[in-house]
């Protein structure tokens, strides 16, 4: 017998923190979307560990089904990035001041 | 003997999970984080396969640190290498409260995962070997969560259209760019 | 071999109009000829939702017990069918108001990406089970950040776009780190499943409770998850801001309801309060962020925090009564939301500018239909006589009452009396002439030609919010005969 459920799930949730970091901290679109990336796939990981334990299926079928979630959110998160980098915008999630006020 | 190769390779995994994990949000360059973020699916991969889901480790693999990160790199090589600098300035209110926010959901989880470690986590179900195979997976996928596969497709399809929609350069954009180019 | 699966036709076919829809303005405005696209695919587009709520109007008449169907994947109830009507009407009045925007790209694809987020709310609303309540969740959020960020020329809409999508992500890896921590608890995704799984008091259940309600806030644009609503609400183009700020609570708002009284009724003593504290913080910030804005859409995004946390207080009260009050409340709401940012929307059309508190002086004189339309609404969104808000606003507060909360009841009208403030501004805004001397900037070309579509829907958004206050009996039943399929 391997580690039992808890460490997998120990494992997921300082990953999830660390994307929720990444998340909150950093400016650069594209390391947010890396970071939103992470938190998904801890999520993934406590689903996987979940239905180990339970010896049921669906927590996999699940994260299968987050994964090409995670795609798609990537291809429209890239997709806008290339749009804003073709305007010449500049790439900083908190220098997005236009809309303040 | 086995446990101990088993405790092993766990202990490696998750400590290059967590540990690309880090490199991922601290890296300045995108591309150095891509790449952490390709070895940190990669270690998830063998998490996966440990808690027997085989097929969900082969899709992480091919799928996730296969075609996405693919597309990851390529736009951050298309939007040539601009580092932005971490943490730059000190502390802020905002970075306090984003620490703040991230321990206090960690905390949380770690209770929860806590209290019930003694009781249900310790008993896990007996598995057969054909447990997270291909052939149980797609059987699931085709009968109790139908909808789920079909409504996994029409996200993809939406993404995509979006993809193309966001990529293309409209009219109205070569308007402005023309604006641009006559005004010194 | 494998037994293929029964699927109910009718219980999906308001979401398969909608698809349906969408597929066949996509491939119009991909191979159709240029000049054929648009009018084709708005026409499908708007075919599209009017089929979809005549169908959900059928399903509602042919549904009166809830059924679970495909392994509790989706349940065919009243409950689900009226919110897809009331979704369907929001959908066919933004396609209208859509109309009059001038796009020259991709102005087909527009029309087939608002039907694939209709469909893709029409089935959320009957979602059961929280793989279907994610996939749901992320195929019409997907489809709204790219609508945000369609006006690709515009710095505003990119930037609506970007942070939507990361916010609007944050928040559903919030949701499925939840849902997964709800799945390990009770071994079982189904809603239905895990309230009879009998886990009670288990502290990873709770942990998983707490972020499925965070992460549904975020989507309801509850404070404290509201801070992207007014950047989002003011850069998107006007037609999707009237569109998201209906459909998106509609959808939000009536699954958080079913969610909670489904799979947790066992904790309701704890999330009643959460969703209760949730509910005056959002009453508080977005009635007072509001008052100090002077752009009319970022004024009515606030305005709209303000109103998730009134309909959370119905969510809070956990009764038959609030449902009905929720569902009752979300007709004449989702109108004057469309018909606000449709008045709105032809202000800036008509301007080429945002519209604020100064340029919108003398607009009811200029445009007495336009001009008093946005009158009602406003009145509606206080809470006035003769409009369906003062009834919604009645309903709500009585249920909350009923369940014992006279707390929110002193703070639902706290927040209204100080609502009452930046509405009143508007009103005056418009009422007031500008100077005669002042010079008017005029748009090159003089303005835009009247637009009769927009001016239709205006009419019906119109004729709801005061229909609401007349006909409240038939609505408050067609709403109790919905609410009557959640167990409370």
């Amino acid at each position: 017998m391997g580690p039992d459920v808890t460490w997998y799930l120990v494992v997921a949730a300082l990953l999830f923190s660390i994307g929720t970091l990444g998340v909150l901290l950093r400016r650069s679109p594209l390391i947010v979307l890396l970071s939103l990336e992470i938190m998904l796939n801890s999520a993934n990981l406590a689903l996987i560990s979940f239905s180990r334990l339970h010896g049921d299926h669906d927590g996999q079928i699940f994260a299968l089904a987050v994964m090409a979630v995670a795609a798609s959110e990537v291809v429209v998160g890239l997709g806008l990035i290339v749009a804003v980098a073709r305007r010449k915008l500049v790439l900083d999630v908190d220098r997005f001041r236009v809309l303040r006020g | 003997m086995g446990n101990v190769l088993v405790w092993a390779i766990w202990i490696g995994a998750a400590a290059a999970c967590l540990g690309s994990g880090i490199a991922v949000v601290s890296f300045a360059n995108p591309f150095f984080s891509a790449l952490a973020l390709i070895g940190n699916l990669a270690s998830l991969a063998v998490l996966f396969l440990l808690a027997s889901a085989e097929f969900v480790a082969a899709a992480q693999v091919l799928v996730y640190a296969g075609a996405v990160m693919v597309m990851f790199l390529f736009v951050i090589a298309y939007l040539g290498g601009r580092a932005d600098t971490p943490f730059e300035g000190g502390p802020s209110w905002v970075s306090f409260g984003a620490v703040l926010a991230a321990t206090a959901l960690l905390v949380e989880i770690v209770v929860a995962i806590g209290l019930k470690a003694g009781d249900l986590l310790a008993d896990e179900a007996e598995v057969g070997a054909a447990f997270g195979s291909p052939a149980e997976i797609g059987r699931f996928f085709l009968t109790d969560h139908l909808l789920a596969f079909e409504i996994t497709s029409i996200v993809l399809l939406i993404a995509a259209v979006g993809g193309v929609i966001l990529g293309t350069k409209t009219r109205a954009e070569e308007q402005l760019d023309r604006l641009d180019k006559a005004a010194p | 071999m494998i037994d293929a699966p029964k699927v109910d036709w009718l219980a999906l076919s308001p979401t398969l109009a909608l698809l349906a829809a969408a597929g066949v303005a996509l491939l119009a405005s991909v191979i159709g000829p240029a000049w054929f696209r648009r009018g084709f695919a708005a026409f499908v587009t708007f075919g599209g939702f009017v089929t979809a709520g005549v169908l959900a109007g059928f399903l509602f008449d042919r549904s009166p017990d809830a059924q679970p169907l495909l392994n509790e994947s989706m349940t065919r109830d009243r409950w689900a069918a009226l919110a897809a009507i009331v979704l369907a009407g929001a959908g066919a009045l933004s396609v209208l108001v859509s109309w009059g925007e001038t796009r020259r790209d991709h102005a087909g694809e527009y029309y087939a990406l608002l039907a694939a987020a209709g469909a893709g709310m029409v089935f959320f609303v009957g979602a059961s089970n929280l793989m279907t309540l994610f996939l749901g969740l992320e195929w019409f959020s997907l489809a709204l950040y790219i609508l945000c960020a369609l006006d690709t020329h515009r710095a505003t809409s990119l930037e609506a776009g970007l942070k939507y999508l990361i916010v609007g992500s944050f928040g559903s890896g919030i949701l499925l780190f939840g849902s997964a921590l709800v799945y390990g608890a009770t071994g079982e995704l189904g809603f239905a499943e895990i309230a009879a799984a009998g886990v009670t008091d288990d502290s990873l259940l709770l942990a998983g409770l707490a972020m499925i309600v965070a992460g549904l806030g975020f989507k309801a644009s509850a404070a404290p998850f509201h801070m992207w609503t007014p950047d989002v609400y003011q850069g998107a183009p006007t037609s999707v801001t009237a569109f998201m700020s209906a459909a998106t609570k509609v959808a939000a708002l009536v699954l958080t309801l079913r969610v909670l009284t489904v799979a947790f009724p066992e904790q309701e003593h704890l999330w009643t309060v959460a969703v209760a504290v949730i509910a005056i913080v959002s009453l508080a910030v977005g009635n007072i962020a509001a008052l100090v804005q002077r752009d009319v859409k970022r004024l009515l995004a606030y305005s709209s925090v303000s109103h998730a946390g009134f309909m959370l207080i119905a969510v809070a009260a956990n009764s038959p009564l609030g449902g009905r009050a929720l569902l009752y409340y979300l007709i004449p709401y989702s109108a004057m939301s469309i018909g606000s940012f449709a008045v709105v929307a032809a202000r800036e059309r008509e301007l080429g500018a945002p519209v604020t508190l100064d340029n919108l002086g003398g607009f009811l004189w200029e445009r007495p239909f336009l001009g008093a339309s946005m009158w009602v609404f406003l009145l509606g969104l206080m809470g006035m006589p003769l409009t369906g808000g003062l009834v919604g606003k009645f309903y709500v507060f009585s249920a909350a009452y009923e369940s014992g909360w006279w707390w929110l009841v002193v703070a639902g009208v706290i927040g209204t009396a100080i609502s009452l403030y930046y509405y009143l501004r508007v009103l005056l805004a418009m009422w007031t002439r500008p100077e005669p001397t002042a010079l008017r900037p005029v748009v090159a070309g003089g303005s835009p030609p009247r637009d009769p579509l927009l001016a239709s829907a205006v009419f019906a958004s119109f004729a709801v919010t005061i229909g609401s206050f007349f006909f409240v009996q038939p609505l408050i039943d067609l709403a109790r005969d919905a609410a009557d399929s959640l167990p409370f």
